[in-house]
């Protein structure tokens, strides 16, 4: 201790101070618009396609790639489809899959990690070696793979991302329930006469499921690039559904060309989504942090 | 063992021969400890008592089943509890009861005070409805001394104190025969620890529960025992009624443990004694007394042969052939002399 | 601690300090921590004196602000906490003054300290011997043959069995009493003038802490060391020290001889410690304390912070900070009950 002593006292220094300060003050301003973003994000998800006058689907040869104006605010593409009509769709669609891939991952993951931990014995080494198989691939290469197996469509797309996640989940959970397992307070719960099962559900998963929550939020955002990125390759959601995937594979025959709208709104709008999950997700593990 | 069949009948609690052992890896084995004989008569407070290491911990631990023991008897009420499955033990919980040493590591963060006591009496369904649950958990937040408003408060928003009683409370509500407490006052402050003391005297009459206090501080054994076991590397090396186990202890390792307690008052004079060398591992427990390296009295015979307890009188017991007064092991053929007694503990003077 | 090159005026041996001189002077000490609503005074004017080769205990129950007293001492707090006020006299030096470059050469050779946990305090990737013989490299300009030399030296000195080969152990192999014993031994290898230990016994078992006493008092007889012994257990105050200063709540309340105070403990506080103390060795029925634990109002108090659990409470304890007085020669008291007038 003598020696964090003398480390401390290094602070001091004015510089070191505003630097402090200033990156505080940078932290605060990033987590307000990342909220800022992803609640944009549902809002528009959820009212913008009932209020936009074009249809997705709806193609128009006579207005082929017309560059963004007050008609179409983001243009149109190479059918004549209004883009900011698909790209709200678009929203919509990924949202759907990406909560649902979450939840999914999520909600059986943590049931399988903290009954897994908490059990042990067998039942824990084979919930773990289930979980190195799925996990000795890249999570997108697994959705891929089972995508491609399956077939193209939502439903499978979302069980695709999904099983790629849901070892993740296992492991973390299955963790914390490992330390918090030996913690006085489930010591505690079992000599007052609680029955394992109420002990697990009651006493410990809340206490397991922080890190989780805060993947959870993180992971909502590598959903929406997983989707993307299938349907982008071709697998998973096919054109001409509106998905910001497809918009982008679309939209990517014109990169060298004129028509740089059909490209850029989509990998934006990606890129505003992931970036706003991951600011809050990097705000509720401050958060927790700061709790503990 | 000078053990009546009457006592045998009225004891509430019966250890017979406890050996636990954890299995730390292929090669090591912890022998925590080895073969613990105890006895409780109902409303009797026994202190358990020894330093780190020595297995009292383990030991409390085994009686409430938190640990399975390796080898011997526990019997409650005449019950053999060691041998049932645990789910056939969990509705016995409610008459066993544990209060663990570190408050805040014993209540769960995300519970409030309520929420915590609330549990023991759903496992047990001793209310039916949710009025009655209320009454008893206010009537024993009350008998802890514990503010009512406390009820709706997190763990963390109360003192070490009031976590303890919380602690205690939670292990009474379900009106017990046996409470084990693991060092319930030690990590709290000196003058906190007797408000917590007291009131366990206090509960203890008011409830005529039985008692079972594991501690290393032997000042509170003293005030609030009966009793007292003292522990050395998984053995019990001495047993008897507290006033002769602090005032005219027997065992040499009990002596150099009281010896070593600094006493409140710069007049005192004392001769400490001081223990050379460490005690053996755990996982190499000796052949003969355990505590055969560190005696000054020891000889060949003590590390050979295993010291039982033997009887003194009154209700003494001490596992030291020396301390008992007894001939050497072997001088009754006729092969050494017989060694004279160690010095009595001398008295500290005020 | 970093190898620093320290100037010739630190490696020559410290002044020769006379048994009576005043080594540390602690004058009007206020330090606050941050709170709910603005900033808590945990240490509120408080003074002592310690002279050479004494033996001074600091003691309290927790929230008294005695480890806060002694990090100050060693210029070791950590932000947010801040001396307000106040001076710490030290060799006639205020080390509140100094700067950071000049403390660096006073810690570790004219003052040091024992803190509670011996594991954390030690560097758990360094070996032992490596760590003891790194103070005399720094603080003796010595050369690593020989530093290392002396460090096994001070390692057989605390009574580590079997020296040589504990040299090349690591801190984790250690037990709570080994560990606490290399400790000493860094800590005392410079013979500073004033060594403070901080609860040094706090979770090690009894019979070990008779050992780790015993060699505290060892060394510090041998090597002429002034100490500040901080704790909350009367009996090893009353075993160890000679003058003993209590706290409450950020006050001091009494000071003076260790036999004095308890044949006559004057302030009410420390009465109601004595008789609550329990004794290993005589069964007294103690008295209950009034409800255990320094509230947190007390903080608050500008006048004695210990009115709200004294049983002899006047009016004029909660309208006014009582002043200092002596009872005797030596032993002083904050209570209004010895004011005069």
């Amino acid at each position: 201790m003598a020696t964090t002593g003398l480390l401390q006292t290094r602070d001091h220094r004015v510089r070191s101070r505003l630097l402090q300060g200033g990156r505080q003050v940078l932290r605060q301003k990033l987590f307000y618009l990342s909220l800022f973003l992803v609640v944009g994000l549902v809002l528009s998800a959820v009212f913008a396609p009932a209020l936009v006058p074009y249809q997705p689907l709806k193609t128009n040869p006579e207005a082929v790639f017309q560059a963004p104006s007050r008609a179409h605010w983001f243009g149109t593409d190479q059918y004549g489809r209004d883009m900011f009509a698909r790209l709200v769709h678009a929203a919509r669609l990924d949202l759907i899959i990406s909560f649902s891939v979450v939840g999914l991952a999520f909600a059986l993951g943590s049931l399988v990690g903290a009954i897994s931990g908490f059990v042990g014995g067998l039942v824990d080494d084979l919930v773990m070696r289930i979980a190195d198989i799925l996990q000795s691939f890249p999570a997108f290469i697994l959705a891929m793979g089972m995508t491609a197996v399956l077939g193209n469509s939502i439903g499978n797309v979302i069980l695709a991302i999904g099983a790629a996640y849901t070892p993740y989940f296992v492991r973390l959970t299955r963790g914390e329930m490992l330390k918090v397992r030996q913690m006085e307070y489930a010591d505690a719960a079992r000599c007052a006469g609680v029955s394992p099962w109420r002990t697990l559900y009651y006493h410990l998963l809340p206490n397991c499921i922080t890190p989780s929550l805060v993947q959870a939020a993180l992971a909502l955002g590598w959903a929406i690039l997983d989707t993307a990125g299938l349907a982008f390759l071709g697998l998973g959601i096919c054109p001409p559904t509106a998905e910001w995937g497809v918009m982008v594979s679309d939209g990517a025959k014109n990169i060298l060309g004129v028509e740089w709208w059909t490209w850029f709104f989509p990998g934006l709008a990606i890129f505003l989504a992931v970036f706003g999950f991951n600011g809050v997700a990097e705000m509720l593990r401050a958060r927790v942090l700061r709790e503990e | 063992m000078l053990r009546g069949n009457e006592r045998m009948d009225r004891s509430i609690l019966r250890i017979q021969g406890l050996h636990k052992q954890f299995r730390v890896d292929r090669a090591t084995t912890v022998h925590a400890v080895n073969g613990v004989d105890l006895d409780l008569a109902p409303r009797e407070t026994v202190g358990l008592v020894g330093e780190s290491g020595c297995g009292k911990s383990t030991t409390a631990r085994c009686i409430v089943r938190l640990e399975e023991i390796t080898r011997g008897r526990i019997l409650f009420r005449g019950q053999e509890i060691n041998a049932m499955s645990l789910r056939q033990f969990r509705p016995m919980r409610r008459w066993i009861q544990m209060v663990f040493q570190d408050s805040m590591m014993s209540l769960n963060p995300r519970l409030t005070v309520y929420q915590t006591l609330r549990e023991p009496l759903l496992a047990h369904r001793m209310t039916r409805t949710r009025q009655e649950m209320d009454e008893r958990i206010e009537e024993i937040t009350r008998q802890v001394n514990l503010e009512l408003k406390y009820l709706s408060s997190n763990p963390r928003q109360l003192s070490g104190g009031q976590r303890q009683r919380v602690g205690i409370a939670r292990a009474l509500i379900t009106n017990p025969e046996l409470v084990v407490l693991d060092e319930p006052v030690s990590s709290l402050d000196m003058s906190i620890r007797i408000h917590i003391i007291d009131l366990l005297r206090r509960l203890q009459e008011q409830m005529g529960v039985t008692i079972l206090f594991i501690s290393h501080d032997l000042s509170t054994v003293r005030y609030l025992c009966q009793r007292v076991l003292v522990m050395y590397l998984g053995r019990v090396v001495e047993m008897g009624p507290v006033e002769e186990i602090f005032d005219q202890s027997l065992h040499f390792y009990t002596q150099a443990l009281l010896s070593a307690i600094p006493i409140p008052d710069p007049k005192a004079r004392r001769q400490r004694i001081m223990l050379a060398g460490e005690p053996p591992s755990l996982t190499k427990p000796p052949r003969g007394c355990v505590f055969a390296n560190r005696c000054q009295f020891a000889v060949q015979a003590c590390r050979e042969v295993e010291q039982d307890l033997l009887p003194v009188g009154n209700g003494h017991f001490v596992a030291c052939w020396l301390a008992a007064g007894l001939p050497h092991p072997q001088a009754t053929i006729g092969l050494l002399p017989i060694a004279n007694k160690p010095p009595h503990k001398d008295e500290s003077h005020g | 601690m970093a190898a620093k090159r320290l100037d010739k005026l630190t490696r020559q041996a410290p002044r020769p300090m006379g048994a009576d001189q005043e080594l540390l002077r602690v004058e009007r000490l206020s330090i606050s921590f941050p709170g709910r609503d603005g900033r808590v005074p945990v240490v509120d004017d408080v003074s002592f004196d310690i002279r050479a080769e004494e033996a001074v205990g600091l003691v309290g129950e927790s929230g008294s602000g005695k480890t806060v007293t002694a990090l100050a001492i060693m210029r070791l707090s950590r932000r947010p906490t801040q001396v307000d006020q106040g001076q710490i006299w030290f060799r006639g030096e205020n080390l509140l003054s100094k700067t950071e470059r000049q403390l660096c050469r006073i810690r570790g050779r004219f003052m040091s300290m024992i803190f509670q946990t011996p594991r954390s305090s030690l560097n758990p990737l360094m070996r032992v011997g490596d760590q003891v013989a790194r103070v005399f490299q720094i603080q003796q300009g010595l050369g690593r043959e020989q530093a290392r030399g002396k460090a096994q030296e001070m390692l057989r000195l605390v009574g580590i069995p079997e020296a040589a080969r504990h040299m090349r152990s690591y801190p984790h192999r250690l037990s709570g009493g080994m560990s606490q014993r290399i400790l000493i031994a860094m800590m005392v290898a410079c013979e500073p003038n004033l060594l403070i230990a901080d609860e040094p016994t706090t979770g090690l078992d009894v019979t070990v802490q008779a050992q780790v006493f015993e060699l505290i008092k060892r060394m510090q007889q041998s090597h002429h060391m002034a100490m500040l012994l901080i704790t909350h257990d009367l009996g090893v105050i009353a075993e160890l020290c000679e003058r003993m200063v209590v706290m409450y709540a950020g006050h001091v309340m009494e000071t003076g001889p260790v036999d004095r105070v308890f044949e006559n403990p004057c302030h009410p506080y420390m009465r109601m410690l004595l008789q609550s103390v329990l004794r290993v060795d005589q069964k007294i029925e103690a008295s209950l304390p009034s409800r255990g634990g320094i509230e947190e109002v007390a903080y608050t108090l500008t006048a004695c912070r210990f009115a709200p659990r004294c049983p002899a409470a006047m009016d004029i304890c909660w309208a006014r900070k009582p002043a200092t007085v002596a009872v005797e020669p030596g032993h002083t008291v904050m209570c209004h009950l010895y004011a005069a007038g």
